[in-house]
């Protein structure tokens, strides 16, 4: 069971890069991680009026998407069939946690409660790029990884969608509850498998004793 | 080739207790489970009721952190039965839950949040052989659920798996909803023109999927499918794109045609936004065949709005259209202002054909999920 890799794109504590040309830190941005209201612009002369609302996970996984070039790279048809399944570790952990400081508040934090499901993050990027295919948001714990793409394998392979977005999100800011600062996003797109195009292959990716990640193939591409 | 995917078990709990005939018997007889609040009346939400598990299923010193743990148990156990006890060393679970346990969160413990903790935590303890998976696709993990494992079964990359659907209502969630404007006062009405929005509940549902047919309970996963509004991450599409979407090509993976559906399970919150739109939406699906839909209910005025666990019991439901060749009245709906087309009993309707039934579901993200469930 093997699927193409079109593309790929990663945020992280670094910076943003892709397969399709970007590559930059936000250092050199001078923006904070992952991007303000003006990232958008700045890097890719995008207005995204509503980019300074969404939640770290959501900014994380839509700036991947575009150092992917996702626009560009399926057509509005393509992207109508086209599935996003990503998997996440935290899951929407800073955000749980933020609305939750707010339960014995007077008022609670009603704006950011959507979003301690990852699937609004999610979400986010369907309805930015009109990705009408089936949205799956994977639960995953240390030593899991790569359930989001056995999930988009077996989707192309069955015929369930001709493409699929999929890859790793997990953002907490600062250390809490016993788990690590971290910031990473990365994505792929992937189609049905077509030797010889894209940029290489991906197999099943076995679950792995040994804590192998499988996106950081992903992250290669990028950098 | 796609292998076909049978229902081998079932179990549920439910606000009308425990086990999948009483959620069955409740449901079809018109009655509700929504009452005033018990266990989650202390804390301060503008909703009179909701369908909470009744008092004394469980002990009451259980934390309600860890209720989903036990809920999810005990419907396993029913659905175990029913599915005659099959081999736990060749079976893996899948989660389908919203926020699980959020232990860490609010209150101690490492659940976070995290479905994959729990589904970690009901593997080991049922000693299931498979690794387990987990998804949260918020209202619509239900229904994604049974079809990533019927998928995974349709592949031969195993024969057979646990879909468990399950959700506990907490402060978190209540006072969510409640933040958002998104609770009825009182008990929800679905598609009534006065529907002030959603009644939450507790809830778990259980499904045994197998490969092999001589363990089948006469029903089978024939179709599911996936699909997003891309519209609005909390509202829905106000033509019902995403559920449309969802629902055609469930029924097309089917290998049917949308004359060959028999019955309808809505998602029907009861928020004016959501039924508006899905029957907008289904009523357009159906366009193409038929003045109106199959006859169509939503049953969240009677269970509550059980979250992650809707999709699960809410398929119970639609299964049991197909068992008992009925589809029963749609409670607290007296005077529809949604669509027309889209076919509303508000009295129990016998069918006359019980071949096919449709279960949809939408969540948060514009998240899409349908199933199709064949006799």
């Amino acid at each position: 069971m093997n699927a193409s890799i079109l593309a790929c794109g990663i945020v992280d504590e670094v910076g943003i890069a892709g397969t399709r040309g970007v590559t930059a830190t936000w250092q050199d941005l001078e923006m904070q991680v992952p991007g303000t209201g003006k990232t958008m612009k700045v890097l890719f002369d995008k207005a995204d009026p509503t980019f300074r609302r969404i939640d770290m996970l959501a900014r994380s996984l839509v700036l991947a998407c575009e150092a992917a070039d996702l626009e560009a790279l399926l057509t509005p048809a393509q992207r109508q069939e086209a599935s996003i399944c990503v998997e996440s570790d935290l899951g929407a952990l800073a955000t749980d946690l933020n609305f939750a400081s707010s339960l014995n508040d007077e008022c609670v934090h009603a704006g950011i409660f959507p979003y301690s499901l990852t699937s609004t993050s999610l979400g986010e990027v369907a309805l930015r790029y009109k990705l009408r295919g089936p949205t799956i948001s994977m639960s995953v714990r240390d030593g899991d990884a790569g359930e989001s793409l056995r999930e988009a394998l077996r989707m192309l392979n069955c015929g369930d969608c001709s493409h699929v977005v999929t890859g790793v999100v997990d953002t907490l800011r600062e250390p809490a509850v016993g788990r690590p600062a971290i910031m990473r996003a990365i994505v792929a797109v992937l189609s049905a498998d077509d030797p010889g195009s894209g940029l290489g292959t991906l197999s099943w990716p076995e679950r792995s004793a040994t804590n192998i990640d499988p996106f950081l193939q992903f992250a290669a591409m990028c950098r | 080739m796609r292998r076909p995917v049978f229902i081998a078990g079932r179990g549920a709990v439910s606000g009308f207790g425990l086990g999948v005939q009483a959620l069955v018997d409740g449901v079809f007889s018109g009655q509700t489970a929504l009452r005033p609040r018990a266990r989650t009346a202390e804390y301060e939400v503008a909703t009179t009721v909701v369908g909470e598990i009744p008092a004394g299923t469980f002990d009451p010193n259980i934390p309600e952190n860890d209720l989903p743990r036990h809920t999810a148990l005990v419907a396993i156990e029913e659905a175990f039965a029913e599915a005659r006890e099959p081999d736990r060393r060749g079976m893996g679970i899948v989660l389908a839950t919203t926020k699980a346990d959020m232990s860490g969160i609010c209150g101690e413990g490492l659940g976070l949040g995290s479905p994959m903790h729990l589904a970690r935590q009901l593997s080991q303890q049922l000693e299931l052989g498979i690794e387990p998976s987990a998804l949260s696709c918020a209202c619509a993990s239900g229904v994604l659920g049974i079809a990533t494992a019927a998928r995974r079964i349709a592949t031969g990359e195993c024969d057979r798996l646990l879909v468990i659907a399950v959700d506990v209502i907490n402060e978190f969630i209540l006072k969510g909803f409640g933040g958002m404007g998104a609770l009825d006062p009182e008990r929800c009405r679905p598609f009534d023109a006065e529907r002030r929005g959603v009644s939450l509940g507790d809830g778990a549902a259980a499904i045994v999927l197998s490969a092999n047919e001589q363990e089948s309970i006469g029903i089978r996963v024939a179709g599911y499918a996936g699909a997003n509004d891309a519209c609005h991450v909390t509202g829905p599409d106000y033509e019902g794109t995403g559920i449309a979407i969802a629902a055609t090509r469930a029924v097309r993976h089917a290998g049917l045609t949308m004359a060959d559906i028999d019955s309808l399970q809505l998602h029907a919150t009861g928020t004016r936004a959501n039924d508006k739109s899905e029957a907008i939406g289904l009523g357009k699906a159906w366009a193409d065949v038929a003045d109106k839909t199959p006859p169509a209910f939503g049953t969240k005025s009677q269970t509550g709005h059980t979250l992650g666990a809707a999709g699960g019991i809410e398929s119970l439901l639609a299964i049991a259209t197909l068992e008992r060749r009925m589809v029963p009245k749609n409670i607290g709906l007296e005077n529809c202002n949604c669509d027309p087309r889209l076919d509303l009993p508000t009295s129990p309707r016998q069918l006359t054909r019980a071949n096919h039934a449709l279960k949809v579901a939408s969540g948060f993200g514009g998240v899409q999920g349908a199933a199709v469930f064949s006799a």
